[in-house]
């Protein structure tokens, strides 16, 4: 590091003006980054680390100020800076690339033209130059045939290609400093790869400055320097990446590096304090079986029909999870959504319980008495809520409908059930908006073994979630499959989450199952070049903390 | 967008076929109408003659074909009560009411767009609560009251201008402002919210996080996204307000579409009132096309989906 960095945070306070008073969303953060560094900074979900990244841009909400503190960048106050000057720094010296990349694009102003609003307006181009120049920008970021794509517009786009848009839009003034906020979260693990790597390149080649903001420690060793870790509005700890992985100094960075999975930990080891293993289940007879399973979507307008499921069979024993995993577009939803019966099969059978439950129409399999026994957790706690529908309405909706349990004998068996995945008695009563990420989680969970399924899919269940409350939920959910005798039909992108629940894996690529085997053997020996790729995209922390003798 | 357009313009000729059928149903809703024209002294001979005299005994579809063609070429009948052709009653009056119509329209947008979009940018501002104030004035204010009101203020204490008459555009100002702000609070609220909507959607922070000054944040940015729905609303509300200015003419005595398709429904007219609700109609299909094809190019979604 220089002597004097490019971006110097000194004992900055953040406030957010709000109806029950003033709140500190972060308090006397210090951080430094100097000339050519990449520095991580690491927390969970309301530890402050985006407030900290928009209070350097100066483009926190209305609602909240600069209390305290001071930052230099390049040896400008930025803190008492006037807009004016604020505006010629964004985007010309600081630039930032977003979450959720989609949404960051105008909708309805093609890409290449929003490369080249900040082209023009930072007088880097004028309006006959600016083409060519959006274009060049476009190249940088690998985007194929750029002189086409100018012309997109981001709905045209998959979420990678988005990415590489904002990267492009970031990068096009050539910045001194870059911060990414989340920026491959929810993307594919391929893609986050070579977004990742695609947005070291650049920033290396060009000797910029970059701050990585991310929940996931892993990509933040992968790709950091040096890593701040922050904790409800905190820095609790800055190290060298390789020494914050092998001698973590603070409790919650231990915590947080305990419940992220690695390719040799179990579900136990995410959490705090040791517990014995939930024990190995009996696998009896197949309870569920998939056979020649294919879901044609008819074509627009004379196009071809497009198979999103393309002739797969498998099948969950008794007792037994069954991890279908795969990337975005892979059909690992639509077969959910068709082993669920949600979605009618365009050809196919699904053996449940003995029964063809595919010879029924999805429209009608919901008053089939098979209903209660087949369930799901949805991907997002949140959205799979009824909002206005309190704890106690979620939980209990099932017995009304289904159970055949009247309103007023509801209530004992909805607070056994909270019971079962440990939600206090007194959140019954609240509503979503009132619920934590994990608690939500759990009402979607009791909902789901209301009616003592045998068959539970779980469609993403923590993908949503902080590290430490996914720990808790695997963990959960763990003990539920032994306690209630469930079998598990577990849909994920996450390869290290799946090892922790599954015994059984299959990968799917473009409707198709490309490998299929015991989780250890898959993960260990991967036989489909595929599953390799998919691998070796995960980034993982440093090898102090990896297990030994596992492919790097 | 060519794909687009031919089918926006294939659903618009099914609601003008669709609109054609009612409009000429409604000659067979209130009765025989060869007896209602005829009148209730009338002789069974009378009135026979009058079912010839009218083609009133001829097929149904083969009066309904004779109709529509008649009225492809402007001619829509003579009328029962003012004995000329309805065409030349019909346009005669169209200009005062498309004039009023449209200057309403624009004073509305004029208004409730600008106010809309300050009320977001600063809400629970003095601008918003002004905004808001106005709105819900507007929404509970019934159009006769206001225009007496005007009349009141403008026209006997500071003799201003004209209380009636649609001779010079003066006699306009005041029939548009009574029209127009009826339109206003729909417009202005749902560019509010629109704009509060776009304001905090992520593309807004990465405008700002580029470094374009706020006015262009704001105008190329946001207002883009948020007017889509305010094209379709306030089409809407300009078909509308042609039809249903009958309570603004009749008070400002402006004797436009509106009055007179009033008059002939009193007066059992149904050849009129047939055309005028034909025409009406059709212009109300031609607007809501018209936003249709300015919202694609608007928002590329649209043009595709």
């Amino acid at each position: 590091m220089n002597a004097i960095p490019l971006l110097d945070v000194r004992d900055l306070t953040v406030e957010f003006a709000t109806r029950r008073g003033t709140v500190r969303a972060i308090e006397r953060v210090n951080i430094a980054v100097g000339k050519g560094e990449t520095v991580g900074i690491v927390g969970e979900s309301g530890s402050g680390k985006s407030v900290t990244s928009y209070a350097v841009m100066r483009i926190l909400d209305r609602a909240g100020r600069i209390a305290e503190g001071a930052i230099t960048f390049g040896g400008i106050a930025i803190d008492k800076a006037p807009e004016k000057v604020m505006t010629e720094l964004r985007g010309r010296e600081m630039s930032m690339v977003f979450q959720n990349p989609r949404a960051a694009l105008n909708p309805i102003r093609s890409i290449g033209r929003q490369i080249e609003d900040v082209l023009i307006e930072h007088a880097l181009a004028v309006r006959s130059t600016a083409k060519q120049a959006a274009i060049e920008s476009l190249r940088a970021v690998k985007i194929a045939n750029p002189e086409e794509r100018y012309h997109a517009y981001p709905f045209e786009l998959s979420g990678g290609m988005c990415q590489r848009v904002v990267i492009a839009i970031a990068l096009a003034c050539r910045p001194q400093l870059l911060i990414a906020d989340e920026p491959t979260t929810g993307l594919d693990v391929t893609t986050q790869k070579t977004v990742m790597d695609l947005m070291v390149e650049l920033t290396q080649a060009r000797g910029m400055s970059t701050i990585l903001i991310t929940h996931d420690l892993g990509l933040a060793a992968a790709y950091c320097d040096r890593i701040v870790v922050m904790e409800k509005g905190k820095v609790v700890e800055q190290a060298r990446a390789a020494s914050l992985f092998s001698d973590p100094a603070h409790a919650y960075t231990k915590r947080l590096l305990r419940a992220t999975p690695r390719l040799d930990s179990n579900v136990r080891d995410l959490l705090p304090e040791p517990k014995p293993a939930p024990p190995p289940m009996p696998q009896g007879a197949p309870l569920l079986e998939v056979r020649d399973l294919v879901k044609e979507f008819s074509g627009r307008r004379g196009a071809a029909a497009f198979r999103a499921v393309d002739g797969i069979s498998f099948t969950v024993h008794e007792g037994e999870s069954l991890g279908l995993v795969g990337e975005s577009g892979c059909g690992k939803s639509t077969t959910s959504a068709m082993v669920m019966r949600l979605l009618d099969p365009t050809s196919g059978a699904i053996r449940f319980a003995g029964e063809d439950i595919a010879a029924t129409p999805a429209a009608r399999f919901a008053r089939s008495p098979l209903r209660g026994k087949l369930q799901m957790v949805f991907q997002d706690p949140t959205d799979s809520l009824n909002p206005r529908w309190s704890a106690f309405d979620s939980i209990a909706d099932p017995l009304f409908r289904l159970g055949g349990i009247r309103r007023d004998a509801a209530r004992g068996r909805v607070e056994e059930l909270a019971r079962l995945v440990g939600l206090p008695q007194e959140l019954l009563d609240r509503f979503p908006h009132q619920l934590s990420g994990g608690q939500k989680a759990r009402v979607g969970i009791a909902r789901a073994i209301a009616l003592d399924p045998k068959l539970l899919i779980l469609d993403e269940p923590t993908a949503a979630l902080d590290v430490s409350v996914q720990a808790v939920v695997l963990n959960l959910l763990a003990d539920l499959k032994v306690e209630l005798g469930m079998s598990y039909l577990f849909i994920s992108h996450d390869l290290n989450v799946v090892r922790l629940i599954c015994d059984r894996v299959i990968v799917m690529r473009q409707g198709r199952i490309v490998e299929e085997g015991q989780t250890e053997s898959v993960l260990h020996d991967p036989q489909h070049q595929y599953t390799r790729t998919l691998l070796e995209a995960i980034p993982h922390p440093p090898a102090i903390y990896q297990g030994e003798g596992l492919p790097a | 967008m060519l794909i687009y357009t031919l089918k926006r313009l294939v659903v618009a000729l099914l609601v003008a076929l669709t609109i054609s059928l009612i409009s000429f149903g409604l000659l067979y809703l209130s009765g025989d109408p060869a007896t209602t024209i005829a009148g209730e002294s009338a002789n069974q001979a009378a009135i026979e003659a009058i079912r010839e005299q009218y083609g009133f005994n001829r097929p149904l579809y083969e009066q309904y074909f004779a109709w529509v063609g008649r009225a492809l070429q402007g001619d829509f009948g003579t009328s029962f009560y003012f004995k000329v052709p309805v065409t030349d009653l019909i346009f005669e009056r169209l200009p005062v009411t498309l004039g009023l119509g449209l200057s309403a329209i624009a004073f509305a947008i004029v208004l409730s767009i600008p106010l809309g979009v300050l009320a977001a940018r600063y809400p629970n501002s003095i601008v918003d609560r002004l905004a808001l104030t106005i709105s819900v004035m507007g929404q509970a204010m019934p159009s006769f009251w206001f225009a007496l009101l005007l009349i009141m203020v403008f026209s006997f204490m500071y003799p201003l201008l004209p209380s009636s008459g649609s001779e010079t555009w003066v006699h306009f100002i005041m029939p548009t402002v009574v029209l127009g702000y009826y339109a206003t609070p729909a417009i202005m609220r749902l560019t509010r919210t629109g704009m509060l909507e776009v304001l905090g959607a992520d593309y807004i922070r990465t405008a700002r996080a580029k470094g374009l000054r706020p006015r262009v944040v704001l105008f190329k940015h946001a207002l883009r996204n948020a007017i889509i729905p305010v094209v379709s609303l306030s089409a809407v509300q300009l078909g509308f307000m042609l039809g249903g200015s009958i309570v603004v003419e009749t008070i400002f005595a402006l004797h436009g579409t509106g009055y007179l398709a009033w008059e002939s429904i009193r007066r059992y007219d149904l050849p009129t009132v047939q055309a005028i609700l034909l025409v009406f109609s059709l212009i109300y299909i031609v607007l809501t096309f018209l936003a249709d094809l300015l919202n694609a190019w608007l928002d590329p979604r649209i043009r595709v989906g």
